[in-house]
C-alpha cells in the first residue's frame, strides 16, 4: 500500500541523501577523459561523430569503415542497421554541445547514471516514504564500482538501467487512470527499445509476468492494450530499421541447449559476485520458498516483484548467443533497491549488524566474493591481480585510485605513437583496437573486426598479442591477413613498444578491468614497412 | 543468556558471520598483512605461486590430452573419407574434435558439415584459448617468482635463506619446463590448423 503522506512529487528530501548524492556527482562525473574509449566506445562515438555531418549513423566516412562484425551491421549504403539508434544521437548530441572529445563522449551517460541513483532514491520514498531504505540503495547504487564503470563509458548502459527503473516508476504511478504517467511509461518502454532492443526484449516480457503474478489487479485489460498500442507505434519502426534478421543469424539452434545451460550457470555467478552477494540470495530465497505465497507486507511484495524481473530477464537471455555481463547492468538500480531492503531489515533488526553488514556492501566486495570462494564456486583465475573486480578488496578505493593515477592505457599508447610516428596518408593495418585508433587519428585505419583488409601492403602493422576469432570461429580476417604478411613480407621492421598489451583498453566488464597496471604483461608489437631508397622505388 | 527462540540465535549468528567475514577480508589488505605478518605474507607468495604451478601443471596435462586425443595424422595413410557414423576410434579431425569437447550432444550422422564443421572450429578456438590461458597463468608466475619472490629473500634477510632459495628455484624450474611443453603443444596445434586448413574445402567436396 502507498504511503498516503506521500502520493505525489515533490516532498522534503534529506539531507543525507544530499550528501549521498553530491559523492555520487564526484564519483560519476569526474576526470571523464582519464582513459581513451576503448573498442565499443569508440563505435559508438565514431558513428555519432558521422551523424554530426551527415545527420544519420553512416559506417563510413568515405575513409574509415566502422564495424565489428565482417561488415554485416549495415547494407550497401553503409546505413548502420545493427543496433537502435538512440545511445548514437545522445552522443551526437553530446559531442554537438561540448565539442568531439572523450569527456562530451561519457557525459551524458555518466550524467543518466547518476540520475539512476537519483531516480532509486524517488521510487522508494515515494512507494513508502522510508528514508533509510531510499537513502542506503541510492548509495548502494552510488559506490556499485561495476556501475559506476559501466556508466561512464560512452555507451547505452547507464541509458539502459535509467529507462529500466523509470519504467517501473511510471509503472507503480496510476497509469490506469491519469494520461501523464501512462504516456511516460509508454515513452520509457519506448525508448528503451530505442536503445538496444535486447534490453526491452528481457524487461517487458519480465515486467508483464511479474506484475501479473504480484500486481495482478493493476493490469486493467482494455488500459493495457492501449499501452501495448501506444508502445508498438514507438517499437515498429524499428523492428524494420533495424534488421533483427540479422542479429537472429547468429543464434546456432543444434547448439542452443548446451550454450544456455553454460549461460545460466555464468550468469548467475556473475549475479552473485558483483550484484547480489550469496549469503543475501539465499536469505531472499529462504523467504521466498513458497513461490506462490506472496509476500504479504507491501515492501516486500515490491522487492519479490522485482526479484521476478531480475529473474525473468536472465531466462530471456539463456538462448542470446552472446553471454555478456553488460546485459545485466540495466538491472543494477533493481538489485540496489533488493539488496539496501535487507539492510533495512537487518538493521531493524540488530543495529550492529545493520550497519556492518552497510560498510561491508558498499566499501568492500568481501561479501560478495569470499562465501564464493569458501564454497568453491568459483575459482579466482590466477592471471587476476590483486586490484580487479574478482578479487576481495576494496573495489572505491581502487576506483579512485585509477581516477587520480595515469594508467598506461593499450589504445593511449597506440594512439600516441601513431600520432608521433606516422605520416598524413599512411595507413595502418590492426589486428584489434581499430575504431579507438580511427577515432582519435586522422590515418586510415584498416583490420580489427571489419572484415576488410588492404589491398596493398600497409604502412604500419598491430599484431595484438591476443588472437581474436569471429562469431563463426574462423581466424578474423585482419589476423589471418597480418600473419600471412610477416610471414612472407621482409618489408617489415619489428618494433616492441615499452607499454603492455592489454586485451581490451578501458573494458568496464569486471573480468578485463583492471584498476593498476598489468606490468607483467607482452609488451606492445607495432610493424613499420621499411622506407625504399628513391633507387629501390625505381 | 537464554537462547530460546531462533530469533536470538539469529542475533548471534548475524553478527559472527559478518565480523568473520570483515576479519578475513582485513586480513588480505596487502598493507595489513605486510604491517603483522611479514613472514606469512611472504610464504602465502611463495604457496600461491605453487599453487600457480599446479594449475599450470594440470591445464597443460589436459591440454596435451586434449591434442593427443587427436591422433592427428601426419602423412600418408589419412583417410579422405569421413566417416559419419560416430565412431569414436576415427581419425578424423573434425569428429575427433566434436567428441572431445561436445560428447553431451554428440553429432548424428545426420549432421551436415556445415554445423560439423562449425562445432570443430569452436572446439579448435576453445584449445587455442585454453593455450593463450595457459601463456598468461605463465608469464603471470615467472613474473611473481622473479619479483615478489625475489624480494621477499632480500627483505628477510634473517628468514632460511637456503630453503627459500631453493624452493624458488625449484619453482622456476617448473616453469621453464612448462614454458617449453607449452612451445611444443602450440606448435602441435599450429600443424593442426594448417592441416584443417589444408583439408577442408577437400573433405567438404568429398561430403556433398
Amino acid at each position: 500500500m502507498r504511503n498516503p503522506r506521500h502520493p505525489r512529487l515533490p516532498f522534503k528530501i534529506d539531507p543525507y541523501f544530499l550528501v549521498i548524492l553530491a559523492a555520487a556527482g564526484f564519483l560519476f562525473l569526474f576526470h571523464l577523459e582519464h582513459r581513451p574509449f576503448w573498442q565499443d566506445e569508440a563505435e559508438t562515438a565514431c558513428l555519432a561523430r558521422n551523424i554530426l555531418t551527415t545527420g544519420l549513423p553512416y559506417a563510413f566516412d568515405g575513409v574509415n569503415l566502422i564495424s565489428q562484425e565482417d561488415g554485416k551491421e549495415f547494407n550497401g549504403d553503409y546505413l548502420w542497421r545493427w543496433s537502435p539508434w538512440a545511445q548514437l544521437y545522445v552522443t551526437a548530441a553530446a559531442f554537438h554541445l561540448g565539442g568531439v572529445s572523450t569527456s562530451s563522449g561519457r557525459f551524458p551517460f555518466a550524467f543518466i547514471g547518476l540520475l539512476c541513483v537519483v531516480m532509486v532514491y524517488l521510487l522508494i520514498k515515494r512507494e513508502f516514504g522510508d528514508e533509510k531504505w531510499a537513502c542506503m540503495a541510492a548509495a548502494l547504487l552510488a559506490f556499485s564500482v561495476p556501475f559506476l564503470l559501466f556508466s561512464r563509458q560512452c555507451r547505452y548502459y547507464s541509458l539502459g538501467a535509467f529507462l529500466t527503473i523509470a519504467s517501473i516508476y511510471f509503472f507503480r504511478s496510476p497509469w490506469q487512470k491519469r494520461l501523464g504517467p501512462a504516456f511516460l511509461l509508454v515513452l520509457c518502454l519506448g525508448l528503451l527499445f530505442q536503445t538496444n532492443y535486447l534490453l526491452f526484449g528481457c524487461f517487458l516480457p519480465s515486467l508483464l509476468l511479474a506484475a501479473m503474478l504480484v500486481y495482478p489487479q493493476e493490469l486493467p485489460v482494455a488500459r493495457t492494450l492501449k499501452v501495448a498500442l501506444g508502445l508498438s507505434v514507438l517499437v515498429l519502426p524499428g523492428v524494420f530499421l533495424y534488421q533483427f534478421n540479422n542479429q537472429a543469424s547468429l543464434l546456432r539452434y543444434f547448439d542452443l541447449f548446451s550454450q544456455a545451460l553454460n549461460h545460466l550457470e555464468s550468469y548467475y555467478i556473475d549475479l552473485l559476485q558483483f550484484m547480489a552477494p550469496l549469503p543475501i540470495s539465499i536469505y531472499l530465497l529462504w523467504r521466498w520458498r513458497c513461490l506462490l505465497k506472496m509476500p504479504t507486507d507491501p515492501q516486500e511484495r515490491f522487492v519479490y516483484f522485482l526479484g521476478l524481473i531480475i529473474v525473468g530477464n536472465i531466462f530471456i537471455l539463456l538462448p542470446v548467443p552472446q553471454r555478456e555481463f553488460r546485459y545485466l547492468v540495466h538491472l543494477y538500480p533493481l538489485f540496489a533497491i533488493i539488496v539496501s531492503w535487507t539492510v533495512v531489515k537487518a538493521y531493524n533488526y540488530q543495529k550492529f549488524s545493520g550497519v556492518l553488514l552497510a560498510l561491508l556492501l558498499l566499501f568492500t566486495n568481501w561479501l560478495y566474493l569470499m562465501p564464493m570462494t569458501w564454497l568453491k564456486i568459483v575459482n579466482q583465475p590466477l592471471h587476476n591481480n590483486i586490484n580487479m573486480l574478482t578479487h576481495p578488496n576494496s573495489p572505491i578505493k581502487n576506483y579512485v585510485v585509477e581516477l587520480f593515477a595515469e594508467y598506461p592505457d593499450t589504445n593511449q599508447n597506440l594512439i600516441r605513437f601513431f600520432n608521433q610516428h606516422a605520416k598524413p596518408g599512411d595507413v595502418i593495418l590492426v589486428s584489434y583496437g581499430d575504431l579507438p585508433l580511427q577515432f582519435y587519428t586522422p590515418f586510415q585505419i584498416i583490420g580489427g573486426l571489419q572484415g576488410r583488409v588492404p589491398s596493398d601492403n600497409p604502412d604500419w602493422i598491430v599484431k595484438r598479442n591476443y588472437t581474436r576469432y569471429n562469431r563463426d570461429y574462423y581466424l578474423n580476417k585482419s589476423e589471418d591477413v597480418i600473419l600471412r604478411y610477416l610471414d612472407s613480407s621482409k618489408d617489415y621492421q619489428k618494433l616492441v613498444l615499452p607499454h603492455p598489451d592489454d586485451f581490451f583498453g578501458n573494458r568496464a566488464d569486471p573480468y578485463y578491468h583492471r584498476f593498476l597496471s598489468p606490468e607483467w604483461m607482452t609488451k606492445l608489437v607495432v610493424y613499420r614497412k621499411n622506407q625504399k631508397t628513391a633507387y629501390e622505388a625505381e | 543468556m537464554k537462547l530460546n527462540k531462533s530469533k536470538d540465535w539469529g542475533r548471534i549468528l548475524l553478527p559472527a558471520f559478518l565480523l568473520i567475514i570483515s576479519i578475513q577480508g582485513v586480513l588480505f589488505f596487502p598493507e595489513v598483512r605486510v604491517r603483522f605478518f611479514p613472514k606469512e605474507i611472504w610464504q602465502e607468495r611463495l604457496r600461491l605461486v605453487a599453487r600457480g604451478c599446479a594449475q599450470v601443471k594440470a591445464s597443460l596435462t589436459s591440454l596435451e590430452a586434449d591434442l593427443a586425443g587427436l591422433n592427428f595424422p601426419s602423412g600418408p595413410g589419412l583417410s579422405p573419407d569421413i566417416n559419419c557414423n560416430g565412431n569414436r576410434e576415427t581419425k578424423d579431425i573434425f569428429q575427433v574434435l566434436i567428441y572431445a569437447w561436445y560428447s553431451m550432444v554428440a553429432p548424428t550422422p545426420q549432421i551436415s558439415f556445415e554445423k560439423r564443421h562449425f562445432l570443430a572450429r569452436k572446439a579448435f578456438v576453445h584449445l587455442e584459448m585454453k593455450l593463450n590461458n595457459l601463456e598468461l597463468m605463465l608469464d603471470n608466475l615467472v613474473f611473481s617468482i622473479n619479483t615478489q619472490c625475489i624480494d621477499g629473500i632480500s627483505y628477510f634477510s634473517n628468514y632460511d635463506n637456503a630453503s627459500i632459495q631453493k624452493q624458488i628455484e625449484t619453482l622456476r624450474q617448473k616453469c621453464r619446463q612448462y614454458e617449453s611443453n607449452l612451445n611444443i603443444q602450440a606448435k602441435r596445434l599450429q600443424q593442426i590448423r594448417e592441416y584443417a586448413d589444408k583439408e577442408i574445402p577437400h573433405r567438404q567436396r568429398n561430403f556433398q
